[in-house]
């Protein structure tokens, strides 16, 4: 058979098909393909149909054109079909499997379409389930790599950081040739990560790409590739071009990578970066490399830098303001040291704090002062001796930072003898704005109640551990102390199980704030406080809000006493049951999830 | 009794917030009463609701394989909550006290049971036709026919090349007749023509295809324009046919009635005989796609016949309008025990469905036995599928399943060859309902480029000339592994 003629044939009818039946009366072409389909024929009869469909159409009129076309294209159509191309010549290669090293699992559908379109789509919610997802294992399923690698270039940073530190690594190196696939060198965000992911795959592999980007690459993928830099012999030329760059985030990159490298050259530039306009950026490579002569050489320029401004020459309120924020960057480069000297700068400077919180400007010497007393404070044993010793002529601004250290350095009792005055201090309850005593007591109860105040909300996770580590290493009597004082912020804070008197204003307290209080949030924080110590009024407490707030509105406020009932004994579960029979319909649902949490708890008990 | 427990319960919920809804009619002691019957194959009780009267709902577990699950309350959602709510009850240990069935619910019951019971010689006969009334039927198909047909010649008049968004909304306008004329397999068919110059991804602001888009569909148009074509002479010759007996049952040897839109029950299949009993199922893939030309989210399982060696799909239909209503299908990992299967009319891939099923755990035999019912030799497969795909009516992209010696690579793309030598070339391109598969191929640990077998989903391009298949699942000794979803 010849197919060639069909081929000539279908080509035809498509194009007088695109074009509209109406041109197909006696169309030139088609006429010509009529005697080579009836030679053919001959030998195959389907020839034949063929050749009559195409005079049928070439003879048709307006009317009737097309019927006859869409019979032609049925019927060359169905000859195609049969006539399928399926091989391909060609010695075949072995695929070169890169074997994701994953235990296989599959999701089903029902857990996999939404993950999909978490992936795929844009919107809120989507992290959420993302999250869920990886927890539980979903990750581990071969139809998920590619959704999850286009997730690199997600809008939502949150989304396409989480991907590029949780999910991929899970496939291993078998990313690679998909990561570089798509890897493009003047791209940002995604590509940024990509390459961030293919060094932490395979950092001898990725070598090259690294070069290729610093040499071609965006401003963003220079960044990132000159974090990559750790090769004294190799690197550390370019990373001394790069030091001279344009952009202040390829030489903030480069004076980065200098620190980590830690070369003597590298100590040289940095120096030279220190007393010029880069010292902003040169901060953190300096607070990492150890050499003594960059340390020598930064002392230098921080006590000539407060003898400046000590000397007080200068009036300028804008100028003073640079000056200041100048010695701040110098400070900040001692930060994490304990070297002898670098701790003696420091003490020397604190000495000299009534001078310096007179130095005007924005930021001002008190700003200073501020970075010092931070200084102390993080530094050693030393430093931290030289700011408690301090404590009686500290303002309410900085005691706080004097309280932590005794912490850090001191006993607990040390601690309670030396600062427990401030809150059994009296003063006059009128003053307490402006009174030295009321606003150090205040200060200090502010700082013992942080951890009780974010207990839920934890602001970063270095400030909750500092606050639970502040509350463990305190003497028991602070407790004691507090509810003597009836401080409730404090008694809040430090309340431990068993702990009668610190029940009992608790209670009063809970009591007194129901009765009078509209706003539901004051009732739950003394209820979160109760849950904590296991207070045996809690189940009746919890009660009784919810009874007396069950028709307000605030939605919110409830749902925070709601997430308390897990932690109900669980003889508290009938009393819950029989509250949900009274409740409206959409409060009952609400408690629904917590309640069974409880049951959950009762059936593990 | 079924024992019920949470993951029951789950199950035959719609959708986890009527789960969750029941449940909480529980906890708020919504219900006045739990009862159940001496034989303890009916619960029920009365549920409190935004009404004077509390509805009364029900469980019945009179078929364990199938419980029907009846309320008085006007929701739309089945089982409603308040009858998860009674399942709920008997998971958290409610007392249920035996009592008479009500009255309304044992006449329920009992017809139920009627409709249930198989059938004898003398009630086998059909449910009386209403002579009148498919004779209007029949006669306003005719005429949607005619206007079906009236449009595709337009279309072909127009030309491919001319037609634009504004047409295809105009001529989507006119198909709306071919619902009221009891066409709406026609409908969706002509919906699928126009769908491709006016969809509503990758478009221009004006909702125009660009020229490199529109050039791209033109193959498809044509075909799809011969399909409606075939469609109109196939749809009056059957119509004209039935309009000549009457009492002749819908055509069983071709899909042309549910081309036309006719949808097939259970009964009407078992009395064409088109049942199997005692049937093994495994299901290798599972999709959930939006058909906008149906206008209906489309979850299909696609199954092999442990019996016969076929692979069937199953498919829930979920209409935009309904979405809320009709609970979706989910993937499944086992084995299906199916008492009796009824099998649509089709052709090589036949829609199933049953009633109930057991499930039990897949086995290293059930792999071995998937494994054995593959196809070894691609070019007979291969001749078999044209001859299948040359019928303009006929599935495009059917499925087969295939074992292979090993898959390889030429240049960028992946082959499957056979013990012959023989090959079919991997390619994901023109098929929407399953997301792209080939590139996993590459994923696939070493083991399973060999000797394995491989569930595919054929598809002939027409601009290439080329046919070629997309991957679904392997089926190792192990494990089925899905590519697609």
């Amino acid at each position: 058979m010849s197919f060639a003629v069909l081929t000539q044939v279908s080509d035809e009818v498509r194009r007088l098909a695109i074009a509209g039946s109406v041109v197909a009366g006696n169309d030139f072409r088609l006429k010509k393909l009529i005697p080579p389909l009836e030679q053919s024929a001959a030998k195959a009869p389907v020839f034949g149909k063929v050749a009559s469909a195409v005079s049928k159409l070439v003879e048709s009129n307006e009317q009737d054109s097309a019927a006859a076309l869409l019979e032609l294209s049925s019927l060359v159509n169905a000859i195609l079909y049969t006539q399928g191309e399926t091989g391909l010549d060609g010695e075949l290669a072995e695929i070169k499997s890169v074997n994701v090293d994953i235990p296989s699992s599959q999701v089903s559908a029902r857990v996999m379409k939404p993950l999909l379109e978490a992936l795929t789509t844009t919107g809120s919610g989507r992290i959420d389930i993302i999250r869920d997802a990886f927890e539980r294992g979903a990750f581990h399923d071969l139809r998920l790599i590619m959704p999850a690698l286009d997730a690199l270039d997600d809008r939502f940073s949150e989304i396409s950081e989480f991907i590029a530190e949780r999910v991929l690594p899970l496939y291993g190196r078998a990313i690679l040739p998909e990561l570089q696939a798509k890897f493009n060198c003047q791209g940002r965000g995604g590509d940024v990560r990509r390459l961030e992911l293919m060094v932490r795959l395979d950092p001898d592999g990725s070598r090259p790409l690294v070069k290729e980007s610093l040499e071609t690459g965006s401003k963003e993928i220079k960044v990132a590739a000159i974090a990559f830099l750790n090769n004294e012999a190799e690197d550390l030329p370019f990373l001394l071009e790069q030091v001279r760059a344009k952009s202040k985030e390829v030489r903030a990159a480069a004076y980065r990578s200098l620190g980590r490298i830690g070369a003597k050259d590298a100590a040289a530039v940095l120096t030279a970066a220190l007393k010029g306009k880069d010292l902003e950026i040169v901060v953190r490579p300096l607070q990492s490399i150890n050499s003594t002569e960059l340390v020598t050489a930064a002392i230098e320029e921080t006590q000539a830098q407060a003898a400046k401004l000590l000397a007080r020459n200068e009036t300028d309120n804008k100028k003073l303001g640079s000056e200041v924020q100048r010695l701040q960057h110098l400070l900040d480069c001692f930060r994490g040291r304990q070297d002898w000297l670098s701790v003696e700068l420091i003490c020397n400077l604190f000495r000299q704090r009534a001078a310096l919180v007179e130095v005007k400007g924005e930021p001002s010497g008190k700003d200073v002062v501020q970075k010092l007393v931070q200084l102390l404070l993080e530094g050693g044993a030393v430093a931290q001796k030289e700011l408690v010793d301090a404590h009686e002529t500290l303002s309410e601004e900085y005691l706080p930072h004097a309280f932590m250290a005794a912490v850090r350095s001191l006993s607990p009792q040390e601690v309670l003898t030396k600062f427990s005055p401030y809150v059994t201090a009296h003063f006059d309850q009128k003053k307490k704005k402006s009174d030295p005593v009321a606003l150090k007591q205040q200060a200090i109860t502010e700082l013992l109640s942080r951890a009780w105040r974010w207990r839920y909300l934890p602001y970063t996770d270095k400030d909750a551990d500092d606050d639970a580590t502040l509350v463990n290493k305190l003497d028991p009597r602070w407790l004691d102390l507090a509810v003597q004082q009836k401080n409730l912020e404090i008694v809040q804070s430090l309340a431990r199980p068993g702990h009668a008197a610190a029940n009992a204003l608790l209670e009063e307290a809970f009591d007194a704030t129901l009765k009078k209080s509209k706003d539901i949030h004051e009732c739950a924080f003394l209820l979160r406080t109760m849950a904590r110590v296991d207070h045996p009024q809690l189940t009746n407490s919890i009660v009784a809000t919810i009874k007396a707030h069950a028709k307000a509105t605030n939605a919110w406020g409830l749902h925070q006493v709601l997430q308390i009932i897990p932690a109900l004994p669980v003889d508290a579960i009938p009393r819950l049951e029989e509250l949900m029979s009274k409740l409206p319909e959409k409060l009952a649902i609400q408690m629904l999830d917590q309640v069974t949490e409880l049951k959950l708890k009762q059936l593990k008990v | 009794m079924l024992s019920i427990t949470d993951d029951f319960i789950d199950r035959v919920a719609p959708n986890p917030e009527a789960a969750r809804s029941g449940r909480g009619l529980v906890l708020q002691d919504k219900f006045q009463q739990l009862s159940r019957s001496a034989d303890d194959s009916l619960l029920f009780g009365y549920c409190a609701g935004s009404g004077k009267q509390p509805y009364l709902c029900s469980a019945d577990f009179l078929a364990a394989d199938s419980p029907i699950f009846r309320c008085t309350c006007p929701s739309r959602q089945f089982p409603c909550k308040h009858s998860l709510g009674l399942l709920f009850a008997v998971v958290q240990g409610k007392e249920f006290s035996p009592a008479e069935i009500p009255a309304e619910l044992a006449a329920k019951r009992s017809k139920s049971q009627a409709n249930s019971k198989p059938k004898n010689a003398a009630n086998q006969t059909l449910k009386k036709v209403n002579q009148s009334a498919l004779l209007k039927k029949i006669q306003a198909q005719l005429s949607g026919i005619d206007l079906l047909e009236k449009l595709t010649l337009d279309l072909a008049r127009l030309g491919i090349g001319n037609m634009n968004a504004r047409h295809a909304h105009e001529i989507e306008e006119h198909a709306k007749q071919l619902g009221n004329a009891y066409l709406p397999g026609a409908q969706s068919a002509l919906r699928g023509y126009t769908r491709l110059f006016s969809r509503s991804s990758n478009r221009r602001n004006d909702g125009e295809l660009t020229a490199a888009q529109r050039e791209a569909v033109y193959s498809d148009a044509l075909d799809q324009l011969g399909q409606l074509h075939s469609l109109v002479k196939q749809g009056r010759a059957y119509l004209q046919q039935r309009l000549e007996d009457l009492s002749c049952p819908p055509e069983t040897n071709s899909a042309i009635a549910a081309w036309l839109g006719h949808a097939w029950k259970l009964q009407e299949l078992k009395d064409a005989g088109l049942v199997q009993e005692d049937v093994e199922l495994v299901q290798l893939a599972f999709n959930s796609h939006d058909d906008a030309a149906r206008q209906e989210i489309v979850d299909t399982g696609i199954w092999l016949n442990l019996n016969s060696g076929q692979i069937q799909h199953t498919q829930v239909l979920r209409p935009y309008k309904a979405l809320k209503h009709v609970k979706g299908d989910d993937s499944f990992f086992g084995v299906a025990q199916v008492k009796e299967l009824c099998i649509y009319p089709g052709d090589a891939n036949p829609r199933v469905r049953w009633d109930s099923m057991v499930e039990r755990p897949i086995t290293t035999f059930d792999l071995d036995k998937i494994r054995s019912l593959g196809r070894g030799d691609f070019a007979t497969v291969a001749k078999e599928v044209k001859n299948q795909i040359k019928g303009p009516l006929a599935d495009k992209t059917p499925i087969v399943l295939l074992n292979y010696k090993r898959i390889g690579q030429l240049a960028d793309q992946y082959v499957l060859e056979d013990e012959a030598s023989s090959r079919l070339v991997l390619n994901d391109r023109g098929i929407s309902e399953e997301p792209p598969s080939c590139h996993l191929v590459r994923f696939l640990p070493q083991f399973l480029l060999e000797n394995q077998t491989l569930l595919v989903r054929f598809r002939h391009d027409l601009d290439t000339r080329k046919l070629q298949v997309k991957p679904l699942a392997v089926i190792s000794r192990e494990r089925i592994t899905r590519l697609t979803l």
